[in-house]
């Protein structure tokens, strides 16, 4: 029991003892704790070797200062400047990669549809085509219809049908013409800006045609190629009742004097036709084509007002650093 | 101009007169830093630090003891510095010595010779290294009161604790540090060593 009082107050001491050599103690501290130093010599001791400690602390000389830390003034104005210019700079630069990068896309859109222009072409074109060949057809083949108007006059009745599918189809869709009359093809060389199309006439299918998968056109389409009839017959007789069907209202009036000429082929038309349909000039360009035309051309201003701009920014970028640089200096 | 003078010119914004404060206190604003830090680099760090913290908060600074106020700013940018360096444990054996920066002036005994002068060195080293693994708050206040001489209410001041933790924390550090440089005592020559009556 009194073991461990004098222990807890040598221990009590002992913390004090730092304080004591600094004089922060309270008188009464004080006096407790020299009274236990001078029945302690372990405390004693301590004491001794805290006191050389705090005097070794003492003696560390000062260290000298590497360098002032006083602080710089700040300028007024050279600072924002810079500070300016580097943020102008910094700006432009972004700036013209912006610009670049919206020249990389515009160009990218260009090259794309530019691209895909014959095969985006192909629905419109196909609609044209098959009116340009009524066109041509009336125009080109009204003798052969007032040649065989009198002998088929009763075959007028069966044509309706005929008729009706030959106007509507180049309205409605392409697709609805296809299978009435010519299969619309892309040509085999999409590259070209227009979309050349081939005009196949359906009752002449090849067997390399058949081999590709081409639909032969429905028996209920073509109502007018009897069985035992030529194949060379067919084509024309198609023909003529589509012409038929097309001019009959219009032309066959004033056409009525003309003679057929009896040289004109019945296989040698479509052909012809088809030959003649990709060259000759659209009459009436279509609609859909004149803003397509337009946005190729407003395409391509807005590409020269891009580049202009990026060249524009990129010497404004370069003369905002040199400038900045100069500033650093 | 008297202190005060500056330290009014300098809230206000005056460079010149702050730098005139910062030429008065810079070495010891230094010489804690770097008994803190035990690294030249570091402690040039904080110091710079602090100066240009204390020129912010010039606004802030309500009267009182001004090397207090500056002393708690060092040792914030102190304490800065330590947890920079945890994050960032130094790896060369270079940082892992702590060699004595060159005393202010040459203290060398005109009676000492060089080799007493490399040993006096070499014990300022270890000094310096045991005061580097006493706990942060623990060494903060040992060099404030043994190194830089500032009194147990000015300690309370710059570290914002309380005179009772003040004196234990600076009781701990001293016996630690004791209990270090007589562990060391068989690696120095008897003048320097700690003796035991």
């Amino acid at each position: 029991m009194f073991d461990r009082l004098f222990k807890s107050e040598h221990q009590r001491v002992a913390e004090m003892l730092s304080a004591y050599l600094d004089g922060e103690l309270l008188p009464k501290e004080q006096a407790r704790v020299e009274k236990h130093l001078a029945r302690c010599a372990d405390c004693a001791q301590n004491l001794h070797t805290l006191r050389q400690t705090v005097a070794l602390l003492g003696q560390l000389p000062p260290v000298a200062v590497p360098r002032s830390f006083a602080i710089r003034p700040v300028p007024a104005a050279p600072r924002p400047s810079l500070f300016q210019m580097r943020r102008t700079y910094v700006y432009l630069r972004a700036s013209t990669a912006v610009a670049t990068i919206l020249l990389a896309v515009v160009l990218a859109g260009d090259a794309f549809f530019t691209g895909l222009a014959p095969a985006r072409q192909v629905a419109a074109p196909a609609v044209e085509v098959v009116r340009e060949v009524e066109v041509e057809k009336a125009v080109v083949e009204t003798v052969v219809v007032e040649k065989e108007v009198a002998v088929e006059k009763q075959v007028v009745e069966t044509v309706v049908v005929e008729k009706e599918v030959a106007v509507e189809a180049p309205i409605e869709a392409p697709v609805v013409e296809s299978e009435s009359a010519y299969v619309a093809t892309p040509s085999p060389a999409p590259a070209e800006d227009k979309g050349e199309l081939v005009l196949t006439p359906k009752p002449l299918p090849t067997p390399a045609m058949a081999a590709k998968g081409i639909e032969t056109a429905p028996a209920a389409v073509t109502p007018s190629t009897p069985e035992g009839e030529t194949l060379a017959e067919a084509p024309p007789r198609r023909g003529e009742e589509r012409i038929e069907a097309t001019t009959i209202p219009t032309t066959l009036p004033a056409d009525a004097g003309v003679t057929a000429e009896p040289a004109f082929t019945p296989t040698a038309m479509p052909t012809a036709v088809a030959e003649v349909l990709p060259s000759t000039p659209l009459p009436q360009e279509p609609a859909a084509a004149r803003p397509s035309r337009l946005g190729l051309v407003l395409w391509r201003v807005v590409e020269a007002g891009l580049l202009s701009l990026v060249l524009v920014l990129a010497i404004a970028t370069l003369v905002a650093k040199r400038r900045q640089n100069i500033g650093w200096r | 101009m008297d202190e005060k003078a500056l330290i009014d010119a300098a809230r206000r914004g005056d460079v010149g007169s702050f730098n005139q404060l910062v030429l008065s206190y810079q070495s010891m604003a230094y010489n804690l830093a770097y008994r803190i830090l035990s690294d030249r680099d570091a402690a040039a760090d904080a110091t710079q630090d602090a100066f240009l913290s204390a020129f912010k908060a010039m606004g802030k600074f309500r009267g009182g003891s001004f090397k207090a106020w500056l002393l708690r700013i060092v040792t914030n940018a102190c304490y800065d510095q330590l947890r920079l360096k945890q994050r960032r444990p130094a790896t060369s054996l270079d940082a892992l010595l702590v060699l004595e920066p060159a005393p202010v002036q040459s203290l060398t005994d005109p009676g000492e010779s060089p080799e007493e002068y490399v040993v006096r060195q070499e014990l300022r080293g270890a000094i310096q290294v045991g005061i580097g693994i006493l706990p942060p708050e623990q060494r903060i206040a040992l060099v404030l009161s043994d190194v830089q001489g500032l009194s147990y209410q000015e300690i309370a001041e710059v570290t914002g604790a309380s005179l009772g933790t003040v004196k234990s924390r600076l009781s701990r550090a001293r016996s630690k540090l004791r209990d270090f440089l007589l562990e060391q005592r068989e690696l120095l020559p008897s003048r320097y060593r700690l003796k035991n009556e």
